[in-house]
């Protein structure tokens, strides 16, 4: 019998890799001419990610019971923009081609926080993307799509590299500097959309 | 109302998607059909309206672009004009489009293999007339004298006066009238 990490690894080559490369071009496809955007890639997660994803646990049992059906972003995709408004122009341009299951606007949870920040859909992936080839267990029904702006990319990239987790021990020193460069980022996306708005004589919100 | 509506047995994978035979999605309940479909059971169409008639659009658009036989061409250019005065139509497939502006079967298999997975032809979706506009926004007319005529689709007929040649049949003359606004040069024929 098979293992989780064998199953995953033969369903990332024969699947996941080529699906994510349709999906990039064809969002690439549908936004070609779209103004301010920076950049749009998808990718098939890692054999080492998606393990770790699925053997996490929670109040001391396994979090997934069905991991390769349960885990959704197996193929992840992102679309950077230039401002805060581009991430909802985008927003309602996904809404008419693609078909969802979740939309989240994801902010801190409060007021006074600053942290990550970003729109994350999980979408159907197109009908005409499925390899009729395949049996149900073998394929993906879904794939995750992250749009952020520039700021809010580099500031989750940076963040990232350095491996801070929300479940992770970090110090408060720590804690306070990683919320002042979200604090920063945050407010670049501000003032650069709101310089926008004034350029091209859009309203100010 | 719905008569059936079955559910994949895969709760984990396939909870989302199902079908819902609806019979009266296109006549003229089709309020209540709404209200069930999408209200009651807050589902829709698995591809979107933009999605469906942006696929049929370049699969209409490369029949016409890459077909070698005129009266495939013909074909296209009839529904395309049918079309553009359409208007929106939910629930309706490629095929059922096709069908109901009788093209041709040789027509519509053409169209067909532009579609990325054959299954496609007859999926479901709502027509957007403004989304089959965006792909088929210009029409091109090439005279084996060189010219090439060019307008908007949906002006062409009207823009170009075109009168066939007596004694010389399939030869045309065209005419049109208009102030000149622009002129350009272009590399290579597409």
């Amino acid at each position: 019998m098979s293992t989780l990490q064998e199953l995953f690894t033969v369903r990332r080559e024969r699947v996941l890799v080529l699906l994510a490369e349709r999906i990039e071009n064809h969002l690439k496809n549908l936004f070609s001419g779209f103004a301010r955007i920076d950049r749009i890639s998808a990718r098939a997660k890692s054999v080492d990610r998606f393990m770790h994803k699925a053997t996490k646990q929670e109040n001391g049992k396994p979090r997934y019971g069905d991991p390769l059906n349960q885990i959704q972003d197996q193929v992840g995709a992102r679309i950077v923009t230039f401002y805060v408004s581009d991430v909802e122009r985008v927003r309602h341009e996904i809404e008419k081609y693609f078909k969802y299951i979740e939309s989240k606007k994801i902010v801190p949870e409060s007021e006074s926080e600053f942290g990550y920040e970003g729109r994350h859909f999980i979408l159907f992936v197109p009908t005409d993307f499925l390899d009729e080839t395949l049996t149900g267990d073998e394929s993906v029904e879904f794939f995750e799509l992250q749009i952020k702006t520039l700021f809010q990319h580099a500031w989750s990239e940076a963040e990232h590299d350095l491996g801070y987790k929300p479940s992770s021990k970090v110090a408060s020193d720590q804690k306070r500097r990683l919320a002042f460069t979200a604090a920063q980022a945050w407010g670049a996306d501000q003032i650069f959309d709101e310089l926008h708005r004034q350029v091209t004589e859009l309203p100010v919100r | 109302m719905p008569t059936n509506t079955a559910i994949e047995p895969s709760f984990n994978k396939d909870f989302w998607r199902g079908q819902a035979a609806d019979k009266q999605v296109n006549s003229a309940e089709s309020v209540i059909a709404d209200y069930w479909i999408r209200e009651f059971l807050l589902s829709d169409f698995l591809t979107p309206g933009e999605a469906g008639t942006r696929r049929f659009a370049i699969a209409v658009r490369e029949t016409m672009n890459r077909s070698t036989e005129p009266s495939v061409k013909e074909d296209i250019v009839a529904v395309q004009t049918l079309m553009a005065k359409m208007p929106a139509q939910a629930g309706v497939s490629a095929k059922e489009l096709l069908d109901q502006f009788y093209v041709p079967e040789k027509t519509q298999e053409q169209i067909k293999e532009h579609f990325t997975r054959a299954k496609s032809f007859n999926e479901s979706f709502t027509f957007v007339p403004d989304e089959f506009a965006k792909f088929v926004h210009m029409r091109t007319t090439e005279l084996d004298n060189g010219a090439l005529l060019t307008a908007p689709t949906d002006r062409f007929e009207q823009v170009f006066k075109r009168e066939p040649l007596v004694n010389a049949p399939g030869v045309f003359q065209f005419s049109t009238q208009g102030r000149i606004v622009d002129q350009r040069f272009r590399k290579v024929k597409p």
